[in-house]
């Protein structure tokens, strides 16, 4: 009597990329775009949606380039055109407007101040969050965020105003 | 304790970058873009479907009206040809033993007219049906085909018989085996090979004419098929993996592929190397697929019986038909002997020779998959000779399978037989016996007559011979390998293959004959009637037992 192998599950998952006949040096430019510029864009898109949602968002707009990568190539700053995609993609999860969640502000003294600073950054509009977060934050120049959100450097500068006004006025400090 | 805004926001933009980059570090994940597209897609296919229901009855009635019109201008009723695995076709093309290509009713198996301008074509392969319903691929062997130098597959328009290449190209510039159009009709995956000769799933954009092909990293390919849905494109690899691949629609298409490694216990790991098992298909839609594999046929469909007389119908005109034939007619003797082998003279015994299996589909009307079979398929039949024949069977498993998680789960309601099968008393003592699972009919489901009346099934595997009991869903493998001793004893040579051995049922019993080749009238050899018997041994077979 041949006994039965008891059963078992094996798990394997295989990214070997086709070997594509045609197409394959659009895929390999799609990829290092998707590196370069998805870089720059994980960072607006986490500073806008928060970070779960910003990831999603970011991997609707890269499938969009996918799709229109002929449109895109061309683009003169694609990252900017990128984020006005995903805005519109981000219309489309309604629950993704409720609240934008950010990684908690870290404190190594024991008595950290209240409320956190992420908390005060949530209560800011999109692009003023976008602007605060990328200049004092990340360190990018006006020029940087301005080409990354696709706005005029005017705008990025307005945005910044507001939004460090409204940030102290929730953080309850004044100058 | 104060602290200035701007220190604490760039304190806060360190913290930031730090979750962020870790997402850096990521690689591009084709599934996971293809997994948001598909998941918009589904979103927007919802939007659309309502707003689309307010419009379909209006655009229906209007498109119903130019067929009808249509169908009447030509003066004559417009026959669907499907080919796809939501339901059974409802009819099928076939090529005739003339040359011609002819259209059946699937489910009486009846005639129902040549088409394709009534042109004959040489041997073509497997066929099927393009979206337009009124055309066919086929794969035509205009070469030696193997699977490293392929046949060309041409897409033959059923009204003028006019052949193209699928992809606008000219004619044979396709190259492939067993093609598989996707249901809504832009893809065509088909077996192919790469340049150092690895054989590769080949997918063809007919929309742009591009084409892709996989290299299978070992082991031979099977299928394919194709979700209903057209995103999923399945391919069998080796015997107990199943490549699936998640096709998004776009020029070129997005693609990404995982590797389903099927449970090692199951038949379909052991069934690939005898019994012929191979995708059957997806069922369902969506994500959580169903995978469903062939299987030799297990009828238990009230209407077998019927279609168990329509069989032996058939076969007795075939014995007739046979017997006004000279009695000396190389033919006549070769299709006795095939017909022996098929089916055992009460009906009682069938094997897979002398049956081809040419389409299986999901029957939504009764719940049951249904297998189309053709009756001695390479035999040189006329036209009214050959018939279809509908039977239900059970199959081997169904899988559960998400995408992203490339496990296999066999579904409840699917039986796993006993780990330790005692071995029928009936069986010698020296038996292999291998279990296949059944599925479970319900308390309340009817007596188990037509399972009674069921064959089983007998099949040629080296040295043991199997035979799969429809009355307990077991298979057995019943050692012949004292027979095949006899073979090799008689042989003058390992190689040599002037001794062989034929199995047919007589009288309720396995026969296995050794017989000596002998040379034919075309410089060929072999075993029929007239060659010389060394030797002959029998088994019991009794279904239903133990």
């Amino acid at each position: 009597v041949k006994q039965k192998q008891p059963l078992r599950f094996y798990k394997g998952v295989d990214h070997t990329p086709p070997l594509v006949v045609s197409g394959d040096a659009t895929r390999a430019e799609f990829e290092d775009f998707a590196v370069q510029v998805g870089a720059r864009l994980r960072r607006v898109l986490c500073a806008h949606f928060g970070v779960d949602a910003g990831e999603e968002v970011m991997a609707d707009a890269l499938a969009w380039a996918w799709e229109h990568w002929d449109e895109v190539a061309g683009m003169g700053n694609p990252a900017g055109y990128l984020y006005r995609v995903a805005q519109s993609s981000a219309r489309r999860y309604r629950r993704w407007g409720q609240r934008v969640v950010l990684p908690p502000e870290v404190w190594e003294q024991p008595n950290p101040p209240e409320p956190g600073l992420e908390v005060g950054l949530a209560k800011l509009s999109a692009p003023q969050r976008v602007a605060v977060v990328l200049v004092h934050g990340l360190g990018w120049t006006y020029g940087e965020t301005a080409e990354s959100m696709g706005v005029p450097i005017t705008s990025v500068r307005n945005h910044l105003h507001r939004g460090l006004i409204k940030l102290r006025r929730h953080l309850g400090e004044h100058r | 304790m104060t602290i200035d805004l701007e220190e604490r926001l760039r304190r806060y933009g360190a913290t930031f970058e730090r979750v962020v980059s870790a997402r850096d570090a990521l690689p591009v994940q084709h599934g996971r873009v293809h997994d948001v597209v598909a998941e918009a897609d589904t979103r927007s296919r919802a939007r659309g479907r309502r707003a689309l229901v307010a419009t379909t009855a209006v655009v229906a009635l209007v498109i119903a009206g130019v067929l009808l019109a249509l169908a009447r201008s030509d003066g004559g009723e417009r026959l669907k040809v499907t080919g796809g695995t939501r339901a059974v076709p409802t009819h099928v093309v076939a090529q005739l033993a003339d040359g011609h290509l002819g259209v059946f009713d699937s489910r009486t198996g009846q005639f129902a007219g040549v088409v394709a301008g009534g042109k004959t074509f040489g041997s073509l392969g497997s066929l099927v049906a393009a979206s337009d319903r009124h055309s066919v691929y086929a794969a035509v062997a205009r070469r030696q085909g193997n699977r490293c130098d392929p046949p060309t597959i041409e897409r033959i328009d059923l009204t003028t018989g006019a052949v193209t290449d699928p992809r606008g190209g000219p004619v044979g510039t396709t190259r492939g085996d067993a093609p598989a159009i996707s249901p809504d009709g832009r893809y065509l995956a088909y077996l192919t090979c790469v340049g150092t000769g690895r054989e590769a799933a080949g997918l063809a954009d007919l929309h742009d004419g591009t084409e892709f092909r996989w290299p299978t990293p070992d082991g031979e390919l099977g299928g394919p098929v194709w979700s209903s849905d057209s995103r999923y494109l399945a391919f069998a690899e080796g015997l107990d993996r199943v490549r699936i691949m998640m096709v998004r629609r776009a020029s070129p298409p997005l693609l990404s592929t995982e590797v389903l490694r099927l449970p090692t216990s199951t038949p379909l790991a052991t069934t690939g190397t005898g019994f012929g098992a191979e995708l059957a298909g997806f069922l369902g839609e969506g994500r959580d697929t169903l995978l469903l594999r062939r299987v030799r046929h297990a009828p238990d469909d009230p209407r077998a019986p019927t279609q168990q007389a329509q069989l032996a119908a058939t076969i007795e005109k075939f014995r007739r038909d046979l017997a006004s034939l000279p009695p000396n007619d190389p033919r006549s003797v070769a299709l006795q002997q095939d017909l022996q082998a098929a089916i055992s003279a009460d009906y009682r015994f069938e094997s897979n020779r002398g049956l081809k299996t040419d389409a299986i589909a999901f029957d939504a009307e009764s719940g049951k998959i249904r297998v189309l079979f053709t009756l001695n398929g390479d035999a040189q039949l006329s036209v009214d000779e050959t018939r279809r024949h509908v039977l239900a069977v059970t199959v081997l498993g169904a899988f559960r399978w998400s995408e992203g998680d490339a496990r296999a789960r066999q579904l409840p309601g699917w039986v796993q037989p006993p780990t330790v099968l005692s071995p029928p008393a009936w069986l010698p003592s020296n038996t292999t016996v291998v279990p296949l699972p059944y599925r479970a009919e319900p308390a309340t489901a009817r007596p188990n007559d037509a399972v009674e009346s069921c064959k089983s099934t007998v099949t040629a595997m080296g040295s043991s011979v199997s035979v799969f009991d429809h009355g307990t869903g077991q298979t057995y493998n019943v050692d012949v390998s004292d027979a095949c001793l006899k073979v090799a004893q008689a042989s003058p040579s390992p190689t040599d293959n002037s001794v062989g051995a034929i199995y047919y049922f007589k009288n309720g019993k396995l026969v296995v004959e050794v017989h000596r080749r002998t040379t034919t009238t075309g410089g060929g050899s072999s075993i029929d009637g007239n060659s010389p018997v060394l030797s002959s041994q029998s088994f019991s077979v009794k279904p239903g037992q133990p």
